[in-house]
């Protein structure tokens, strides 16, 4: 069996073990609460197992269900339950008999892996947001309506973020990319000001300068990424979303197709996994036979064990074997 | 919101997914409802898989690309050996799940992870792939990749709850499993109710007491007991024979 094979059938395991508790948590639950959806119970025990692993940072990270405001309080509940995990005070201290040999021994797994986690930072609902879209069948990253779920107007200076902006990350709304600074505005002191498309001539702009009240308006954060002399952004540092590109990304993607061809390690005569040396990796065998002349089709036969002379350099399957007697 | 009414216990337990459930419980008796940890965001999204014909394009593309022959990681160079051939780069699983974490929680990655379970993949899968993924990249051992399942998989349920998807766990045909266990549980209590009652009856324990002398003029409005009165045999029992 292959390592991915035996990896695979492992993780089933560990998959049948998180559904049984699963089923187990749900059942207890509704011995204590009447009348609830398995789902809603299922919710509760990913937050909180979140909330454990990350030591607090799914609060932060997530900003929604789980993030400050009207959950603020539960959610500091259970960052104290996983401070306790990580601080060792979940095993109690001094304790005698079973509690004794589990504060030494036990709780392995909880005490090793909790750990706080704290530089995440704190999306506002980014990835709820994607979810919305996906229902209402938007571009994966599109922003949402603005606060009060009202829809950002044409125009406005402010507008709702993109899910992971730098803005959503930081909690702040967006600023238009109609707005920009003007070195040369204000008689020459410079101020913001807003270009927007004539109505009635689409190729001309309408240059309007932000009034004292709309400059309060905008973020700092846009504020102070402003070069006052060029009037344009300083850079993108601090935007947080676009210093981001991961391979897992593509590995996420690539999930769903490679659970349909990995085949079930279960079943017997099941196909093959996905065979990760792809046909790229026949290139050095193309090289060793055009080298040496070998038709490649009969490569096999020439095939050593041992790569250099000393280690044998022998012919692989044609070695001396040791000898059985019948 | 509902205030609690005390900090959280000790729990011991041997895994998080315990630990978790525990909180959960603990939580619950320390006053809050299930509502405070589980708010509800509306319908969600069913995690299904759709036939995409790409998709089936771009598998059957990856598994004609061919494989490796028997043998031909043998004839590799010693001196070039796989990224997990080589001691991994995180030793200690605490620093694994932080890199993991650190990945998991990246935009770029929740994008993905959301789209992946709204199009149906399973939370193990998901998991499975991109902890495999990295162990290739030499990032870390079997034995932590087994590790660090568990919590990664958690990681990815909550990123499935916050974004309101309803997610398959196990497999890709898991997705109705707990509410069809709701189900099943509601017609089992439906049919339990209806046997205790039906026995009642059949045992006339439901009679038991009712005699009509027995009902005093304070249990019943005075005016429904004028109207019985009043009409008398004109009323007729809900389980008589009705009109011919």
């Amino acid at each position: 069996m292959g390592l991915f094979k035996s990896l695979k059938k492992a993780f089933k395991k560990v998959v049948g073990g998180v559904k049984k508790v699963v089923k187990g948590v749900v059942k207890g639950v509704k011995k204590v609460v009447k009348k609830i959806s398995s789902s809603k119970i299922l919710k509760a025990l990913a937050i909180a197992a979140a909330v454990i692993v990350t030591g607090g940072a799914a609060l932060t990270a997530f900003g929604g269900t789980m993030g400050p405001g009207a959950l603020g309080k539960f959610g500091t509940w259970m960052m104290s339950t996983s401070q306790n995990v990580l601080g060792g005070t979940l095993f109690g201290t001094g304790a005698s008999g079973v509690t004794g040999f589990f504060q030494g021994a036990g709780n392995f797994t909880t005490k090793m892996l909790a750990k706080p986690f704290g530089f995440v930072g704190g999306a506002l609902g980014s990835t709820a947001r994607v979810g919305a879209n996906i229902v209402q069948r938007k571009d994966l990253l599109a922003a949402g309506p603005a606060a009060g779920g009202v829809a950002t107007t044409p125009g406005a200076i402010l507008t709702a973020p993109t899910p992971f902006s730098a803005e959503a990350l930081s909690g702040q709304l967006a600023v238009a990319d109609t707005v920009s600074f003007d070195p040369t505005a204000n008689a020459g002191k410079g101020g913001y000001i807003n270009t927007t498309v004539d109505p009635l001539d689409p190729t001309k702009n309408i240059v309007t300068p932000l009034t004292k009240a709309q400059e309060a308006s905008l973020p700092n954060p846009y504020k102070t990424n402003i070069d006052k002399v060029t009037g344009k952004p300083k850079g993108t540092a601090g935007r947080i979303a676009e210093t981001v590109a991961t391979g897992t990304a593509t590995a996420v993607l690539s999930g769903a197709a490679l659970q349909a061809i990995q085949g079930d390690p279960e079943q017997q005569g099941s196909m093959g996994g996905l065979r990760t040396e792809t046909a790229t990796q026949f290139d050095p065998l193309q090289v060793y036979a055009a080298n040496r002349g070998i038709a490649e089709s009969d490569i096999s036969k020439y095939f050593t064990f041992g790569n250099t002379a000393s280690a044998g350099n022998m012919p692989l399957f044609q070695q001396q074997t040791i000898g059985v007697p019948s | 919101m509902a205030q609690p009414n005390r900090g959280p216990r000790d729990i011991v337990t041997d895994s998080i997914s315990e630990t978790a459930g525990q909180a959960v419980l603990d939580g619950l008796d320390a006053g809050f409802t299930i509502d405070d940890m589980a708010p509800d965001n509306g319908p969600k999204i069913r995690g299904e898989a759709r036939f995409n014909q790409e998709g089936l394009d771009e598998i059957v593309n990856l598994s004609s690309k061919g494989g490796a022959i028997p043998g031909q990681s043998l004839v590799n160079d010693p001196s070039q050996p796989y990224p997990w051939e080589q001691p991994p780069e995180f030793a200690n699983p605490k620093d694994a799940l932080d890199y993991m974490t650190g990945l998991v929680f990246q935009p770029e990655a929740m994008k993905e992870i959301v789209g992946a379970l709204a199009n149906g993949a399973a939370v193990a899968d998901v998991a499975m792939v991109m902890l495999y993924a990295k162990f290739t990249e030499g990032k870390f051992n079997p034995d932590v990749l087994m590790l660090l399942a568990e919590p990664v998989m958690y990681l990815i349920m909550a990123i499935g709850e916050e974004a309101n998807i309803k997610y398959n766990i196990g497999d890709s045909n898991d997705l109705d499993e707990l509410d069809n266990e709701d189900n099943e549980e509601e017609i089992d209590s439906k049919i339990n109710e209806f046997k205790t009652v039906f026995e009642g009856i059949k045992n006339g324990t439901t009679k038991k007491g009712m005699e009509p002398s027995k009902i005093t003029s304070d249990k019943i409005p005075q005016n429904i007991l004028d109207k019985v009165k009043e009409e008398g045999p004109a009323i007729r029992s809900l389980l008589g024979k009705g009109e011919e």
